[in-house]
């Protein structure tokens, strides 16, 4: 199975440009040894510095890599040096039965993907109901001191809260997560740097703290609310859901295109973003890989590819997050998905969505035939009924959306926040860019 | 009116509810009726509650303004192909740190009928914002997409294409910000040289001394003799750096007065003796020619106004006089000592080099050489003494080549001292399959035998030029015969290493432009 990536793909998944040039100068046969391909997967050996070669591998079918290498980085030169080298085409990499050190990883892969082996032990049942309950009354009483301190916000007037500095949203956050709500603690911390900047701050704050109140409220008649919401809602306060619990579930196996991703440092965690769309359903689906600074990233997938793969949505008032649970082999190029005609329908969408979670945060929009413009310092698309969406960018990306159109629609994909769109990819003449903001 | 609910709501927040009490507010409509269920009683709940209800239906009802403004005009279409994944993985590389290599990449991509992606084409501008000497090779790759993006930036106004007949509208040039005045008046004096010089000669007067020498290096654009009555007038500028520039332009028109009037200064210091004459030493017959310098007194304003520096701050060992010798040679075309002396540039340099002022001499020779352009005299003083290695340049290509390959046929280890290292290393052209074998052998030779731990210039010269010099075919050849003997691989690995890199880059750069696309 040889690698579909292009070299442009295979480069943008470099942890930065330094591992990326230094992965360029290793894809030269020369630097190789033991080089082979199998069906799922390629490896060789890369003489470094050290004295042994580094065991270099690439499971095919998830891009995933792995490197006997001491770097910290992921992937790390070594892996982009095997991935482009496969990619250019020139090199000699014979077919050939994997070594041991390659098969066993492989199938450790495996193992872990599928579906966990043997049900939680009873003992541990109960004590994880123990906990949970225990949990549930923490947030409860939390909840309801937060909703105090809102209140006495407003009796007092904003105005005032903003006087006292920014010190008191990271306080209430403080206590949010004492009372095992890092999701309130998070919006809190988020509402707090909003009551800081500039003209209009007012109306940022009290929209957010509204909100914060819709989840107080929730939360109280939580088990009145539909399944879906009760999800939603738990979503939102910081509950995980259980991994485990999702592979066991449904299942939503489909052709999904890689449309953008998007890599975000908040409060010592490096979130990424990466988001598919399905070919067949047309749904979207948001993959999230957290790490902690210095760490690596898990990268899912790289934008514009295509991925045959089964997903597992957490639950929630509009499904939206997913696991990827088992990946197929890469499939053939397929129909690209098709999006919205207009703005409007666009914004509809996104309506839709806020009748059902009216905490969405971001909303996947991909929109035909719009055109990139100018407009001072901003950047807008408008569409061909003449409207208008203002883009979350400056210079760079928008000079690049301007060069992919040359006042000529394209096909947009971002993220909508009901201020601004975040463009992640444009699609033109059937090819997907990737735009980094 | 759900805005101005909303900003109601706002106030009363801001100020709080403690101060002005809170009626849930009313409107019409299903957001109305929501509100009217609130529970009342809680001034506080209820605010928030309202709030909550008038946010959302804000966010869901939004709907997206109209964008009058008129459409840009589309860019041309370009039928070329686009290059191929790999080659756009290259440039994008090289943008990002491997910047040397991108003349070739660019003279490479012009040859190949292939255009550039349009995602790349930003980056390419903004690195040609930054670095004038790529300018003219990235407005040639750009093509027509390029080309219309530079009009919508002012930043890449340089790249933008114009037709030579475009309109130059100076609408508000007077209150313009200065960048932007000068890039008005580079257009309109390629354009109309005449009106732009009126321009700035009506501005001169107005402008602070930077300003104004910036303003007079506009003139460098399309200079012709008629400028020559504007920089004689600022000649007497009451700034030298005004001076200098005007006088640095009318250097560059050999028919201009300051030229002729720095001629008749070396004129009356210089004099030929003919080989054999028996004018000065009558007694010894025979004799070669003689070339006779009188240095020039110190202390000539009208010099200094003719854009001599008076006490410069590195006379390079000249005592002043012989530095204002130097000075005034250098402004005045070679031929003029040919012509007026009927002999070869060689005979008048040999002379030059016999004589007691030996350094100004041919150091004011050199730099009039390299100021007029002249290659027959620029030959003549690199076969005399190639250290004058940037009048390589001025010479062709095949004559570059000749000359080096007969100074590298000679012994010239160590390689580092020899002034064959720096001519090689100012090359602009990528070297014939005998040069590079002449040089690489003079290498080969140097890495043998030479223990001299000084010779970091070579190590530099092999990474910085061979690297980009060698037609790139050379890699393998390179990688297979250079001396391994253990000396030479302790102090050499590492530029051989980084030299290959380069040349396997530079391979794979050709490849990449050469192979058609492929599409996964």
């Amino acid at each position: 199975m040889p690698t579909n990536l292009t070299p442009e793909q295979i480069l943008a998944l470099a942890p930065d440009p330094g591992a990326a040039s230094a992965g360029r100068g290793l894809a030269q046969q020369r630097h190789w040894l033991r080089l082979g391909q199998g069906t799922v997967a390629i490896w060789g050996e890369c003489q470094g510095s050290g004295k042994e070669p580094y065991r270099v591998q690439v499971d095919l079918r998830a891009v995933l890599t792995r490197c006997s290498c001491p770097s910290r980085k992921f992937p790390c030169k070594h892996a982009l040096g095997l991935l482009l080298l496969a990619a250019g085409g020139s090199a000699d990499i014979p077919q050939a039965e994997p070594p041991p050190w390659v098969s066993e990883w492989l199938t450790k892969r495996d193992a872990a993907e599928s579906p966990a082996a043997g049900a939680t032990k009873p003992a541990k049942r109960a004590s994880k109901d123990k906990s949970a309950a225990s949990r549930a009354a923490a947030v409860a009483v939390g909840l309801d001191e937060l909703e105090r301190w809102l209140h006495d916000q407003v009796r007092q007037g904003l105005a005032a809260t903003q006087s006292r500095g920014p010190a008191v949203w990271d306080a209430i956050a403080a206590r949010m997560i004492d009372a095992q709500a890092p999701g309130v603690a998070r919006m809190l911390r988020e509402t707090g740097s909003h009551a800081h900047t500039g003209a209009g701050w007012q109306g940022r704050v009290l929209e957010r703290i509204s909100r914060l109140q819709l989840l107080i409220s929730g939360y109280r008649r939580l088990a009145e609310l539909p399944e879906p919401l009760q999800a939603e809602i738990r979503n939102q306060i910081g509950w995980n859901q259980r991994q485990e619990d999702l592979r066991d579930g449904p299942l939503l196996r489909d052709h999904w295109q890689v449309l953008g991703q998007y890599t975000e440092q908040q409060e010592q965690l490096r979130t990424r973003r990466t988001w598919l769309w399905g070919s067949t359903s047309g749904r979207a689906a948001l993959i999230l890989a957290f790490a902690p600074p210095g760490q690596p990233l898990e990268q899912v997938a790289a934008v514009g590819m295509l991925l045959d793969a089964d997903l597992a949505y957490f639950a929630g008032a509009t499904e939206q997050r997913a696991l990827l649970v088992h990946r197929h082999p890469a499939p053939a190029p397929s129909a690209v998905p098709p999006g919205n005609a207009t703005i409007d329908a666009a914004i509809e969408g996104y309506a839709l969505a806020l009748t059902r979670n009216p905490w969405v945060e971001r909303f996947p929009v991909l929109i035909e035939q719009v055109i990139p413009q100018r407009a001072g310092e901003r950047w807008l698309i408008v569409d061909r009924d003449g409207h208008a969406l203002p883009l979350a960018i400056t210079g760079d990306a928008g000079w690049q959306l301007l060069a992919l159109s040359g006042a000529q629609p394209l096909t947009i994909f971002g993220e909508w926040n009901s201020d601004q769109l975040l463009p992640l990819s444009a699609r033109v003449a059937g090819e997907l860019h990737r735009i980094t903001p | 009116m759900i805005h101005d609910v909303w900003d109601e709501l706002v106030a009363l927040a801001t100020l709080g509810t403690e101060r002005r009490g809170f009626a849930p507010p009313t409107t019409a409509g299903a957001l109305g009726a929501a509100l009217a269920q609130l529970p009342a009683g809680d001034p506080p709940a209820a605010l928030l509650g309202a709030a909550a209800l008038v946010a959302q239906a804000r966010r869901a009802g939004a709907v997206p303004a109209m964008h009058l403004a008129p459409a840009l005009p589309p860019a041309a279409p370009d039928e070329r192909p686009v290059i191929g994944s790999a080659a756009t993985a290259q440039l994008r590389t090289l943008l990002d740190r491997h910047h040397r290599l991108l003349p070739e990449w660019l003279a490479m991509l012009a040859r190949s009928g292939r255009r550039l992606p349009d995602l790349l084409l930003p980056a390419l501008l903004q690195y040609g914002e930054n670095h004038a000497e790529l300018r003219e090779p990235i407005q040639a790759a750009i093509g027509p997409r390029g080309h219309w993006l530079a009009a919508q930036n002012p930043l890449w106004e340089y790249a933008c294409g114009l037709a030579g007949d475009q309109f130059v509208d100076l609408t508000g040039w007077e209150t313009a910000p200065r960048a932007t005045r000068h890039i008005l008046l580079t257009r309109l004096r390629t354009q109309r040289p005449d009106e732009a010089r009126a321009l700035i000669a009506a501005a001169l007067p107005h402008e602070r001394a930077e300003e104004r020498a910036a303003l007079l290096t506009l003139i460098a654009h399309g200079l012709s003799a008629d400028d020559e009555p504007l920089l004689e007038v600022a000649l007497a500028d009451r700034s030298s750096t005004v001076q200098r520039t005007a006088a640095g332009l009318l250097t560059q028109l050999p028919q201009s007065a300051l030229v002729a009037r720095m001629a008749m200064r070396a004129q009356a210091l210089l004099s030929w003796v003919p080989p054999g004459s028996t004018r000065l030493l009558g007694m010894l017959a025979g004799r070669p020619a003689q070339l006779v310098a009188e240095l020039p007194v110190a202390g000539d304003a009208a010099l200094v106004r003719d854009g001599v520096d008076p006490l410069p701050a590195h006379r390079h060992g000249y005592g002043e006089r012989a530095w204002r010798l130097m000075q005034i040679l250098a402004a005045v075309p070679p031929t003029t000592w040919s012509d007026a002396w009927h002999t070869t540039p060689a005979a008048i340099i040999a002379a030059a080099a016999r004589s007691e002022w030996h350094a100004p001499l041919l150091e004011g020779f050199a730099a009039a050489t390299q100021r007029h352009r002249d290659a027959q005299w620029a030959a003549a003083l690199l076969s005399h003494a190639p250290d004058y290695a940037g009048l390589l340049e001025l010479l062709a290509v095949p004559h570059q080549e000749t000359l080096l390959l007969t100074l590298l046929r000679g012994n010239c280890t160590p390689l580092h001292e020899h002034p064959v290292l720096e001519l090689l290393r100012h090359t602009r052209h990528t070297w014939s399959t005998a040069l590079a074998e002449a040089a690489l052998r003079a290498v080969y030779q140097h890495l043998r035998t030479t223990r001299d731990h000084r010779d970091y210039g070579l190590r530099a010269a092999l990474i910085d030029e061979f690297a980009l010099r060698l037609p790139p075919a050379f890699a393998q050849q390179i990688a297979a015969d250079w001396p391994r003997e253990l000396h030479v691989r302790e102090r050499w690995q590492t530029p051989i290493d980084q030299l290959l890199t380069t040349l396997q880059l530079r391979q794979e750069m050709l490849a990449a432009l050469a192979t058609p696309p492929v599409r996964p």
